[in-house]
């Protein structure tokens, strides 16, 4: 299960996507969103999984890892789509000639959130898979730099968020290594009430924080060693700067959007 | 306690892009009561094979049985294993969690209901075998240095009272004084308690001191299995898998290759000392007829 | 390089509450292009050591001088960082990065050095650690021996002066053992840089131009290697080990036999051995 979590796990490898400006994608990201949201008619969300589709195939990154990285959600939209399909009230939905719970109208809207809930996945993910944590940090420090003369500390925001993302993978393995320590010492995270599983938590939880406080620790000083400083005046190995590409990006973007809106409006 | 080993293969993550195929067709027999070393470079499978011993890793094929209890099947029962099984895993200091160290070495025990009279007396016991004075009992185990806490940590498996230890990586990090240490401890606590002990490291000087039986893994296989002598004689095999062999064995090779005829089974300091002074005395003793 | 002048420190043990010298009264100098092991047991005092080296910890008395700069002095901050970097222990703990070649660039980027700049010091610190065709790696999937080296590849980016080692194989295999001390020796051989070994293996002390014994704070023995691991009982007594091939020989030297008290490697000793039997 915890191998599943793709989402923030970066590809590196090279296409037109790679190359694209981080803040290119992220305000992107964001419109998309929006689109998703916009689509309410069958040629919108044609149009809207269509652009989505290109996005994928043009991150380069095999299709696969987006389907695993939707694993763990599998479950999120199977319930909504549930509920969806039980609670909106409409036509009953006739099987054998009896009449169930289920309404047509919910079926279509369990489908309809699904599809945007699957497409609002993908398109974080191909954010995240054609990004390196380090630059995206760097292009929400950029974005977020206006607010920094308001006294928002973005650039330790954005150290934060990369740091916690390095040791997402390492965490993740000392955790399975101290869970496998205390099964064998007849741990049971398994079975019992949940006050019990609770309970039989805290032998793993405990050393799992002693374990990251040292890490913390020797990584400050290991970065204070390195002239860590904080502040502004750092510079970077890869300065982050619009391109060619970016501009055909937003262009491109700008229609499908136009096109979106009309087809909104006309139909 | 016995164990037999049959076919076993791992394959992790299967069906991933990081499918790795972790052991290959494993087989062996480790007899009730050996001192098995078991060696191989990082990544060889010598890791996923302990793990499969007390079930923390269920096998891909293949059947483990230990004594008489077949381990790989449905519905074995893994608690009965366990208690029957201790691993004590690398680093294993940086698992305890209770506010003394009673707590904690009583935390196997009391996962397996036993009374609070018996508990108390196999902490106690536990104590004993890693030679920490019951002083320390309701010491908060924080307080001690690393190599101290390693004792509790072991204590905590030995407080079960397996029929089988095994042991990753036991001496890692410490400094010499530390692993000479608990490598005697161990060997102590097995002629004592007449255990089945397994014992993984990348250090052949370690091994060498310690084991009777002497299993090396390469690439998820079971390369060289032997008495320390047989194994130490194929210094070339053993480099080529990218293991160090003791000082002592490449200096017998090299005597060897300059045309001293020394036995190739000599590993240790005290056996090479003994032989050089014999053959030095019948050196002596022959020039002496000669004049 | 860097002299530490009858260095104490002094921390407050816990509970007791009564001081206590985990350095007292040391005495050092490391010269420029020097190679020196600092070998010891654990608890010894040399990690405190090493961590007075580029000012981690300050000394309680005495002084600690890097190129001439006081390490009290706070107007030397951050100079003295650049000039001796630092390698630690544990390699997860050190890396900050997600992608191997960002993280090498991190210390360029603290200091201000232009992107471009900082390309070129990436890729040779890269190349010299023998990392350059992992460059666009995640680090927590390399091996121990890998991350140490893309460690090691951060600090030479920083171009400092001296590097100081703090028990950099303690937690690696034989092999990734193997490859940090050819990478320190590279550095030390072909990079002229000044190094700073701290370890208790004393393989790896061997191959120093110069090794420091330290027991209990203080130093107890600072000399050639030859020189150190003759006194095969004064190291044994003091939690150390010595070569085997030391120990064969002072075992057969106390049972009657007159062979050199230096010998480090098989080379020499089978050399003396063969002299005997021929």
């Amino acid at each position: 299960m915890l191998k599943d979590i793709t989402l923030g796990q970066f590809f590196p490898i090279d296409s037109p996507l790679h190359r694209m400006d981080p803040r290119t994608k992220i305000l992107l990201l964001i419109l998309h969103i929006v689109a998703i949201f916009l689509a309410n008619n069958t040629a919108g969300y044609v149009l809207v999984t269509l652009f989505t589709l290109m996005i994928m195939l043009l991150s380069r990154v095999p299709l696969k890892m987006y389907f695993r990285g939707l694993k763990p959600i599998l479950f999120v939209i199977i319930f909504t789509a549930v509920l969806n399909i039980f609670l909106t009230p409409g036509t009953k939905i006739e099987l054998f000639n009896y009449e169930t719970p289920m309404t047509w109208e919910g079926l279509v809207l369990a489908g309809k959130m699904a599809l945007r809930l699957v497409l609002l996945i993908i398109t974080s993910s191909a954010l995240t898979y054609t990004t390196s944590p380090i630059i995206l940090t760097d292009g929400i420090e950029k974005l977020l730099s206006p607010f920094a003369k308001l006294g928002l500390p973005t650039y330790e925001l954005a150290m934060m968020m990369s740091i916690a993302i390095r040791f997402i993978p390492t965490l993740i393995e000392e955790t399975d290594k101290i869970m496998k320590a205390q099964k064998a010492r007849g741990a049971d995270f398994e079975s019992g009430s949940v006050i019990r599983r609770v309970k039989a938590l805290a032998p793993m939880l405990i050393p799992l924080f002693i374990s990251a406080f040292r890490r913390a620790d020797e990584l400050a000083v290991a970065m204070e060693s390195r002239c860590y400083q904080g502040g502004s005046k750092r510079t970077r190995l890869n300065e982050i700067h619009f391109a060619s590409v970016d501009y055909v990006a937003a262009a491109i973007f700008l229609l499908f959007f136009a096109a979106l809106i009309t087809l909104r409006i006309l139909l | 306690m016995a164990i037999e080993i049959q076919g076993l293969n791992y394959v992790y993550m299967e069906g991933s892009p990081f499918e790795k195929h972790a052991l290959k067709d494993v087989n062996l027999t480790i007899g009730d009561g050996e001192f098995v070393g078991i060696i191989g470079h990082t990544g060889s499978g010598k890791s996923t094979l302990i793990q499969h011993l007390n079930g923390l890793l269920q096998p891909s094929s293949g059947t483990i049985k230990i004594g008489d209890m077949v381990i790989t099947e449905k519905g074995a029962d893994m608690k009965k294993l366990r208690q029957k099984v201790g691993l004590v895993f690398q680093y294993p200091e940086h698992q305890l969690f209770e506010e003394t160290i009673y707590k904690d070495i009583s935390y196997g025990p009391k996962n397996m209901g036993l009374s609070q009279d018996e508990i108390d007396e196999r902490v106690r016991e536990a104590m004993n075998y890693v030679g920490l004075s019951e002083k320390y009992m309701n010491r908060s185990p924080f307080e001690l240095s690393g190599g101290q806490k390693r004792r509790v940590a072991i204590a905590g498996v030995l407080a079960m009272r397996p029929d089988v230890l095994i042991l990753d990586e036991p001496a890692a990090g410490l400094d010499p004084a530390g692993r000479e240490e608990i490598l005697t401890q161990i060997r102590a606590l097995y002629l004592e308690r007449k255990m089945t002990v397994l014992f993984v490291s990348h250090s052949m000087e370690d091994v060498a001191r310690a084991a009777g039986r002497i299993i090396v893994m390469n690439q998820g296989s079971v390369a060289l299995d032997g008495k320390p002598a047989e194994i130490f004689s194929q210094a070339e095999a053993l480099r080529s898998m990218g293991l160090d062999v003791p000082q002592i064995t490449r200096l017998i090779d090299e005597l060897r290759r300059r045309g001293i005829s020394l036995d190739s089974s000599i590993y240790t300091i005290e056996k090479a000392k003994a032989t050089i002074q014999m053959m030095l005395a019948n050196k002596m003793n022959r020039e002496g007829k000669e004049c | 390089m860097i002299k530490a002048e009858h260095l104490r420190y002094a921390y407050n043990a816990a509970e007791t509450e009564e001081l206590k010298f985990a350095l007292d009264d040391v005495d050092l100098t490391v010269s420029e292009g020097e190679f020196v092991a600092v070998l010891g047991h654990n608890g010894c005092g040399k990690s405190t050591l090493a961590k007075h080296f580029n000012g981690l910890l300050l000394p309680s008395g005495g002084k600690v001088y890097v190129s001439g700069m006081d390490t009290k002095d706070d107007a030397y901050y951050w100079d003295i960082r650049k000039t001796v970097g630092m390698v630690f222990q544990n390699p997860d703990n050190q890396l900050v990065a997600t992608v191997v070649e960002e993280d090498v660039a991190f210390a360029p980027e603290n200091l201000g050095v232009p992107s471009d700049e900082i390309r070129k010091r990436v890729d040779e610190a890269l190349k010299t650690v023998d990392m350059y065709e992992m460059r666009r790696h995640a680090p927590h999937l390399l091996s121990g021996g890998q991350k140490q080296r893309v460690a090691i590849a951060g600090v030479i980016a920083m171009e400092p002066k001296c590097i100081v080692f703090d028990e950099p194989t303690a937690m690696l295999d034989p092999k990734g053992r193997r490859e940090v001390i050819d990478t320190i020796l590279k550095l030390k051989n072909e990079k002229h840089m000044t190094v700073v070994l701290i370890t208790h293996y004393m393989e790896e002390a061997v191959k120093a131009d110069r090794v420091v014994v330290m027991d209990k704070g203080k130093i107890v023995i600072d000399d050639v290697p030859k020189k150190v691991f003759s006194q095969v009982r004064l190291l044994k007594s003091l939690g150390l080990d010595v070569p085997q091939v030391t120990e064969l020989c002072y075992l057969l030297n106390k049972a009657g036999l007159s062979l050199p008290n230096d010998i480090l490697t098989v080379q020499e000793c089978a050399d003396e051995l063969e002299k005997l039997f021929k």
